[in-house]
């Protein structure tokens, strides 16, 4: 049996390093050369690296075996990783917005209750406490404004 | 290169500033807090401590970093003895001996001895590094740019073939990293790259961001994903009367230990890569070997703590001889160390000890000052620990993520600074449960930024011709012998696989 993850994992690898030498790193890049090496040589030679190693660990996947060990479900471990990226990057982009202490005491409350911590007055002094303690610790002692 | 006394005399006395001790105090008490607390480790809170030294000058940055790392370790062993749950990765093994102790009664002895063997095995680490440095530097020195990049190469190789499960994943890991590290301005052209338009980003993406979000928040979105939080193993009684108590003879007993313990580490922490957990295993059962009474071993005895404590410690001094003398951090702290010197100006590598031995001197004050802070502050709060121990992580993680945010913000990465933060939050999240060494990742990552140049050095020098890479032996033998470690270690590590299948696939009588 081949170790899909390996395949898997190993073509996304060489797919992110063909879409990075062949169209980003072009675009994004002002062509340049100095002493005869190319602006986006450096660029070129880590994304070569990146294609090259994904495809080796692709090619290994066909010939090894896939480990015995237990995998939570595709569709449990899509669902973990959307709610992990959409709460992080939503709380990180609403913050400048909304400010530190709201949204500090909303990340504290979300984190509590994935943890499943359910002892309320816990959960009320974690959640104010901390965000109120770093922002008088770092704009008012260290000077240092917070959104 | 000349090291004069007035070179080493300033550089010690720059280091023994009253704000400097402070710093290190306060990094090495951080360290031990941090280190007792299971859920959370040494470089999460390097990561962490990285903004505020931003503000610092770079003696007392460094001292402070330094202090965390090396109180992490101490303050490891204590619930691994107390609870059987090792605070750190690398007081796993410090499982097997110090919690039989503590079952006996017998935790105030074993914990006085992993603290007092830790401080001996960063001790003589440290002597090694101080030693060591100068003339590795005189060598590192007589190399060019094209052999600078042979040995990155060979030092990613190696971080490859041994952390983790797969060398190919590694590899993987750090050509991410190294991708990612050329973001920003070309260092000869000075031209935008892959900046996507956003002004912010023509520096590079920000150390803080990056770091915090892989190493502290992926790591805290993969426990709360994976509820591992609360401590589970049960407290052992308190020790009293002999048993609270470690004697001078009971010390010198394991003086053997400690030394070849101490020994194994610094061997393998001069070594990029090879973790203080691979020690303290090595150092563990090199102690079991010789030892008299081997059968004791995992049924409670000093030695074994000491040989664990020993080993584990003794990494962290070695780990900065391929930092300070080759530029190449050995591990995450010492890529944070090498983040924090870059941002301060400071490039470490061959040339530091020539343009900048003043500061390594005053390094090398802070890392012994870190170990005296050790002592001490170990010593007086080990008692206090225990109680900090029980912490569960649950309480301290929705800290540590606004702090992450804060850091972000305040070191200058803005709104997209944060917006870097979540996305590197899910990235860490992502490697993770890919399997793919985070380590590496990191490090390669931070060394990207100084393996540019030397690599286009080497290009300009071969003018793009590999045939030309012949004149540069020294080269060739590192980049051979980094492809050859990894093929070999893939090929073992397939085979090793094909041969533990196979006794999986017959029956389980018992079920």
């Amino acid at each position: 049996m081949m170790h899909t993850s390996n395949i898997l994992s190993g073509l996304a690898a060489v797919a992110m390093g063909g879409v990075l030498i062949f169209w980003i790193i072009p675009a994004q890049t002002v062509p340049t050369i100095f002493a005869s090496v190319p602006s986006g040589f450096y660029s070129n030679f880590t994304s070569g690296m990146l294609a090259t190693s994904g495809l080796a660990l692709a090619v290994s996947g066909i010939f090894a075996k896939q480990p015995k060990q237990p995998q939570s479900s595709a569709a449990a471990f899509a669902a973990r990783l959307a709610v992990a990226l959409i709460l992080l990057v939503c709380a990180t982009a609403v913050m400048p917005l909304v400010g530190f202490i709201p949204t500090g005491v909303g990340i504290c409350l979300t984190t509590l209750l994935l943890m499943r911590e359910d002892r309320w007055p816990l959960v009320a002094a974690i959640s104010i406490c901390p965000p109120v303690v770093i922002w008088i610790g770092f704009e008012i002692i260290l000077g240092r404004p917070l959104p | 290169m000349p090291v004069g006394l007035d070179m080493i005399f300033t550089g010690i006395i720059d280091a023994c500033t009253l704000l400097n001790l402070l710093l290190i105090a306060g990094g090495v008490t951080l360290g031990i807090l941090v280190g007792a607390i299971p859920g959370l480790n040494g470089p999460m809170a390097i990561a962490l401590a990285v903004p505020a030294t931003f503000y610092l000058e770079p003696i007392g940055a460094i001292g402070v970093l330094v202090g965390i790392m090396k109180g992490s370790t101490v303050g490891g062993a204590v619930p691994a003895i107390l609870m059987n749950t090792p605070g750190t990765p690398d007081a796993m093994i410090t499982t097997l001996d110090g919690y039989p102790m503590a079952q006996k009664g017998q935790s105030g002895k074993a914990l006085k001895m992993a603290h007092l063997s830790s401080v001996t095995g960063y001790t003589f680490s440290d002597i090694v590094l101080f030693v060591a440095a100068a003339p590795l530097s005189v060598l590192a020195m007589m190399m060019g740019p094209v052999e600078q990049a042979g040995i990155v190469f060979f030092s990613i190789c190696i971080l490859a073939a041994l952390v983790g499960d797969n060398p190919l994943r590694g590899l993987v890991a750090a050509s991410l990293g190294f991708v990612l590290s050329s973001i920003g301005q070309a260092p000869e052209e000075a031209t935008p790259r892959l900046a996507f338009g956003f002004a912010e980003l023509e520096d590079g993406l920000p150390l803080v961001s990056v770091g915090m979000g892989v190493l502290v928040l992926g790591e805290i979105i993969h426990s709360i994903s994976e509820r591992r939080s609360s401590t589970r193993g049960s407290v052992a009684p308190p020790s009293e009367g002999d048993d609270a108590s470690l004697s001078l003879a009971e010390y010198l007993s394991v003086k053997g230990t400690m030394f070849r313990s101490a020994v194994i580490g610094t061997l393998i922490g001069s070594v990029p890569g090879i973790g203080s957990a691979l020690a303290a295993t090595l150092g563990y059962s090199a102690a079991r070997r010789a030892s008299k009474t081997p059968e004791k071993f995992g049924k409670g005895t000093l030695e074994g703590v000491a040989a664990t404590e020993a080993a584990n410690s003794a990494v962290s001094g070695a780990n900065l001889i391929p930092l300070l003398t080759l530029g190449i951090p050995g591990n995450v702290a010492a890529a944070f160390l090498l983040g924090a010197l870059i941002i301060h100006g400071i490039i470490p590598g061959p040339t530091l000890m020539r343009d900048e031995g003043q500061l390594v001197f005053s390094i090398f004050t802070c890392m012994a000052i870190a170990n005296f802070c050790n002592l001490i502050i170990g010593r007086l709060g080990m008692n206090l620990l225990g109680t900090i121990a029980k912490v569960s992580a649950i309480y301290i993680f929705p800290s540590v993520i606004l702090l992450c945010i804060a850091g972000a913000w305040v070191s200058g990465g803005g709104p997209i600074g944060l917006v870097l933060l979540g996305f590197f939050g899910a990235f860490g999240y992502l490697l993770r449960i890919l399997n793919f060494p985070v380590v590496i990742f990191i490090i390669a990552f931070v060394l990207g930024r100084i393996w540019e140049l030397p690599l286009t050095q080497a290009l300009i020098l071969t003018r793009g011709d590999p045939l030309r890479l012949l004149n540069f032996p020294v080269a060739v033998a590192f980049i051979l012998a980094g492809f050859g470690l990894v093929i070999f270690v893939v090929i073992k590590s397939m085979r090793e696989r094909q041969q533990e299948t196979n006794p999986l696939e017959e029956p389980n009588i018992e079920q």
